[in-house]
């Protein structure tokens, strides 16, 4: 019984120190550019989204898809924070639907990326997981750019 | 309101069309039992066995089940055991400056089968996502077993074990690690289920090896299980040509009178990046108050360090979720999430509401 005891209150103790580790809030944000990212260490353009590489890695990929698309685990193999996103999306087959192109270049309908944040793939769940899905002035953004060539 | 009774309406209609079996580990904590006692699969989660059939009946629901639903058991015949699961939800969200959005419609329409190819011994296992979308194959594996169970294989594709399984893929500690269940591996693992212990070791491709992407990965975890509740430990390495990953979890579960309680705290170190490797730390801390049957509040606290190189980039979670389980084929789930993280990032300073049909069987 006095086993059980202390097996308990150790155990909440460890607990405890989580929620400590946790805190209460978010960080200040201090000397950080708007992805969290120390200021001067990447491109962060700021402002509305535009149809460029740049601007769609900054408002989209980085904040919102490399939350789960980046490193050694990134579904389907897609990483998609700023050093990977390029080269693993733009004339890259599917992991899911290999007969598509990640990015096709110049034709987003047949984008499967474009397909997956619109809700219209015909495999697995609507992107970003679990929501919110991106606004539609986000999705033009990205449709023009692969529309224009899908340029660096 | 209207719509929220059109939502209700069309959720039941669906579910009674499409009929849930799921896993939550808090259930498993609060009952000091394991994953296996109550899955077919013995990392836990998906297709029931019997004795979860009698349990979601009888210890979580408020009431019992109308006949002839009360003598369902998931047995179809002797050699096959079926069910399904539905999630069908409506959800909004409000990030400052945006417009409010709401998103509704099926989250996933799952069926299970477990085949016993030979009793006790050797089975296939199918969990198939039949919705949204053209069907997708989640886990498809043969499993080798002893005749008590105290050893087993299982070859195919399966959910790689790694801290606690749970039903919120969106946690930190699900995202952080890249092991939930929403992204299964193909590879062999061999586990081992004895009265004070779990483990289970695998080897994979690697959910993040795909396409050009190249290497291997391997998972293991092993769980303690006293009394006064379990500690378990996970670790995963991955080998891979686009960078190798670390991963290392310690998780936790105990009971205070009615309240089931869960923590995990996950260390993850990636290459790959510009700078080289890239560390990241997440921890959860969840409890469940079982206010009566049928009835359970659940409160999570959740922290995630996206760089642990990088000062005052801290992002938190908070939520507040209440399950009712009328019967044992159906609940009702309605929470609110609070966000927080840096204040230039709107987005990550979001809330979110949301009321959620589960049906299963």
């Amino acid at each position: 019984m006095r086993v059980v005891g202390l097996g308990r209150i150790a155990l909440c103790l460890w607990i405890g120190s989580i929620s400590l580790i946790g805190g209460c809030g978010g960080g200040s944000g201090e000397g950080l550019d708007s992805n969290g990212r120390p200021i001067g260490e990447g491109a962060d353009p700021g402002g509305p989204i535009l149809p460029n590489f740049t601007s769609i890695q900054s408002h989209v990929f980085t904040p919102i898809c490399s939350v789960c698309h980046a490193g050694g685990s990134a579904p389907q193999g897609l990483r998609l924070d700023a050093s990977n996103a390029y080269a693993m999306t733009v004339g890259v087959s599917s992991a899911e639907v290999p007969s598509l192109k990640r990015i096709a270049a110049g034709d987003p309908d047949n984008s499967y990326l474009i397909q997956k944040i619109e809700g219209h793939a015909s495999v697995g769940a609507r992107m970003p997981y679990g929501g919110p899905y991106l606004d539609a002035a986000t999705i033009a953004a990205m449709r023009q750019w692969i529309a224009n060539g899908a340029q660096p | 309101m209207k719509a929220l009774l059109r939502f209700l309406a069309g959720t039941t209609v669906g579910a009674l069309i499409s009929l849930a079996a799921h896993a939550e580990p808090y259930l498993a904590v609060r009952t000091g039992l394991k994953c296996v006692a109550c899955h077919v699969n013995p990392d836990g989660g998906g297709l029931r066995n019997a004795v979860g059939q009698s349990f979601v009946q009888n210890v979580i629901a408020a009431n019992p089940a109308p006949a002839p639903l009360n003598a369902w058991n998931g047995s179809v015949a002797s050699w096959l055991r079926i069910g399904g699961d539905l999630r069908t939800d409506s959800t909004e969200t409000k990030v400052d400056g945006q417009a409010t959005t709401r998103v509704s419609g099926n989250q996933q329409t799952r069926l299970y089968a477990d085949l016993q190819l030979l009793e006790n011994h050797l089975g296939a296992y199918i969990d198939e996502q039949v919705a949204p979308g053209k069907s997708l194959r989640q886990e498809a594996y043969a499993r080798l077993q002893t005749s008590d169970g105290g050893w087993y294989a299982k070859a195919g594709q399966f959910y790689l074990p790694f801290g606690w399984r749970l039903q919120d893929n969106t946690a930190f500690v699900r995202q952080l690690s890249g092991i939930s269940m929403t992204v299964p591996d193909k590879g062999l693992l061999v586990g081992m289920e004895k009265p004070e212990w779990s483990a289970q070791l695998a080897y994979s491709d690697g959910p993040g090896n795909k396409g050009a992407v190249r290497g291997h990965q391997l998972t293991g975890q092993l769980i303690w299980l006293q009394p006064w509740g379990r500690l378990g430990a996970a670790m995963a390495h991955v080998q891979s040509t686009a960078g190798n990953r670390q991963s290392w979890g310690a998780f936790a579960g105990t009971t205070t009178g009615p309240v089931a309680w869960l923590a995990e705290l996950d260390l993850v170190a990636d290459d790959g990046y510009p700078e080289g490797q890239r560390r990241q730390m997440a921890s959860l801390l969840e409890a469940n108050w079982l206010v009566v049957k049928g009835h359970n509040v659940k409160l999570t606290s959740e922290w995630l360090n996206p760089d642990t190189r990088v000062s005052n980039d801290d992002k938190v979670r908070y939520s507040l979720l209440y399950e009712y389980t009328p019967i044992g084929f159906l609940q009702l789930r309605a929470g609110y999430r609070w966000f927080k993280g840096i204040p230039q990032n709107a987005f990550d300073n979001r809330r979110l509401g949301f009321v959620e049909l589960h049906a299963f069987f």
